[in-house]
């Protein structure tokens, strides 16, 4: 050949970048399994080979498995499925010893958890209040005494209910031979002539309960690359097979605008989101969301807007986002610098100066929108410092 | 023939003719061609058709291929209007109510793409500012009516997650 030698180095090159290329494909697939629980949909992403049918079966039956799961915990801690053993308790007398199921023992167990951390300010016994607002699940059409049209609730519902959702810390749950148990509180209230006593609401916390027996799942059947997106707010994350570092990013739905505000790389880990967006109304040109303070009895007005945790108990991490909502600025910091050093956490903070993005990793997230700025920077220890300019 | 005579005849054979540099010029670029489809490729498909889902239900079914509705459930979708081009539909959550909790959803036939036109779900409306689904890479969620409108053959996160 006339150009033996010089042709030899385009050949050997075209051969490398074949290879490379070619190395690139492989018999790995993404499988995505929908369902529908918690009043809201869960995406689950299974990633392999599933080049077998014997495989894609599998991977199906891991799905079913997990839908299966999630919906045995909905029917066992959903205010609004009738025969959930939370409406057992919702609906029983005060002082009433209610039967209820490992699962719901569970979730209360962690919810108490939850509340005893936060002192309270996540307090899932905000049933009432959160009705009050029109933001709890109800199971009939039936009115309350208390449904109004376009005004806001009366204050005297609000300070009632909000010294009724105090009785939470007064549950009493206990575990026997041949059965679980909790105990409704004594306490009630009267509006009206009406008397009420304590309901809940752990929908707070159920999703990323849920989220958690999901995640585990995915290693107990040897899954190590996926994820499960439970209506956004909760996502657990093995690896991600797409891309070579294994690692997903995650973008940060932007609380006032359309698009997104943050993004950071996750793997491996489950997180929960909460915020002022999803579920609201305006009135006199102030925003009321779904998620109450127990302080006041009402929608949260702290300033802060969005709350994400990315890393530790799903369960537990879920009832803190919502806490932290509830917080308010410095209270939050605090919070965060004592229990949360171990995850990630971001926060939102609307100010008379703007948005503030609070973080105790300003490395790990990137603002990708002008419309919010860093507000904090962090000590040698780990603890969140607040920038002097935010209010 | 001398040997110094036959170096230079070697030497002089040893020009590129125009041929030799297209030649190689064409290996390059199949090579990076197929470099580029393979690692480049979106893997997102046209639209062949969408659901619309009430919680976990199918309660509307559309094929591209005919333009055929294949399900369309009474108690939450009724047809709106219907051309050559396009078809309008309203999803509603109760049917004692059909204009109220509901969402209007234009299909444009020649564009092959779904979309919300109008909603009444909440201030934030998110469903209405959500972009056309034209792939099968993106669905479009109303939370408060528990609509959900989802492309045949669904599921390309391409490695990204959102929250919130």
């Amino acid at each position: 050949m006339r150009h033996g030698k010089f042709l030899a180095v385009p050949v050997a090159a075209a051969v490398a970048l074949c290879s490379v290329a070619l190395a690139g494909c492989s018999n790995n697939t993404d499988l995505y399994y929908y369902m529908y629980a918690m009043d809201t949909w869960g995406t689950i992403c299974v990633s392999g080979d599933f080049s077998t049918e014997e495989k894609e079966d599998a991977a199906y039956d891991f799905c079913r498995t997990a839908e299966a799961e999630v919906l045995a915990i909905e029917d066992s801690i959903s205010a609004s499925v009738e025969t959930s053993f939370v409406n057992a308790f919702n609906e029983a007398e005060p002082g009433d010893t209610v039967e209820i199921d490992e699962i719901t023992y569970d979730v209360l167990s962690f919810a108490m958890d939850a509340y005893e951390a936060t002192d309270g300010a996540y307090n899932p016994g905000v049933y009432y209040s959160a009705d009050l607002y029109g933001f709890a699940p109800r199971l009939t059409k039936d009115s309350m005494p208390y449904d109004r049209d376009d005004s806001l609730p009366d204050e005297e519902y609000v300070n009632a209910f909000r010294e009724l959702s105090e009785a939470f810390a007064d549950i009493e749950i206990c575990k026997k031979i041949g059965g679980y148990y909790a105990v409704k509180p004594l306490k009630t209230v009267e509006v009206e002539g009406t008397e009420y006593s304590l309901k809940i609401d752990l929908g707070g916390i159920g999703k990323g309960y849920a989220t958690k027996v999901v995640y585990d799942m995915f290693g107990e059947y040897g899954y190590d690359y996926g994820s499960f997106v439970f209506g956004s707010s909760s996502i657990a994350v093995k690896k991600c097979a797409s891309e070579k570092d294994g690692e997903w990013y995650l973008d940060f739905t932007d609380p006032r605008g359309y698009g997104t505000y943050l993004e950071s790389k996750i793997n491996d880990v489950c997180l929960s989101s909460s915020g002022d967006y999803e579920q609201y109304f305006e009135y006199e040109g102030t925003r009321y969301c779904h998620v109450i303070d127990p302080a006041t009895g009402s929608p949260v007005q702290t300033g802060i807007i969005a709350c994400t945790i990315i890393g530790g108990d799903a369960a537990l991490i879920d009832a803190y986002t919502t806490a932290i909502m509830a917080m308010g600025l410095e209270s939050a910091v605090d919070f965060i610098n004592a229990n949360l050093k171990d995850s990630k956490v971001v926060f939102v903070y609307e100010g008379a100066n703007g948005y503030f993005v609070i973080c105790n990793d300003p490395v790990y997230f990137t603002i990708t929108n002008p419309a919010y700025s860093l507000g904090c920077t962090v000590d040698a220890d780990g603890n969140i410092v607040l920038e002097t300019y935010v209010d | 023939m001398s040997i110094k005579k036959i170096d230079q005849i070697k030497k002089k054979d040893k020009g590129f003719k125009i041929w030799d540099i297209v030649i190689y010029v064409l290996i390059v670029l199949a090579v990076v061609a197929l470099f580029l489809a393979v690692f480049l490729t979106r893997s997102k498909d046209a639209l062949a058709g969408f659901y619309v889902y009430y919680k976990s239900d199918i309660v509307f079914d559309y094929d591209f291929s005919d333009f055929e509705i294949l399900e369309c459930d009474p108690a939450h979708v009724i047809v709106e209007e219907e051309t050559n081009t396009s078809l309008t539909i309203r999803f509603f959550v109760d049917e004692e109510s059909p204009y109220e909790d509901c969402n209007v959803i234009f299909v444009d036939k020649e564009e092959l793409s779904v979309d919300v036109i109008e909603a009444d779900c909440s201030s934030h409306k998110e469903c209405y500012y959500m972009d056309p689904i034209t792939d099968t890479g993106s669905a479009i969620i109303c939370s408060p009516h528990r609509m959900n409108i989802i492309p045949y053959g669904y599921g390309d996160s391409d490695g990204r997650l959102q929250t919130g």
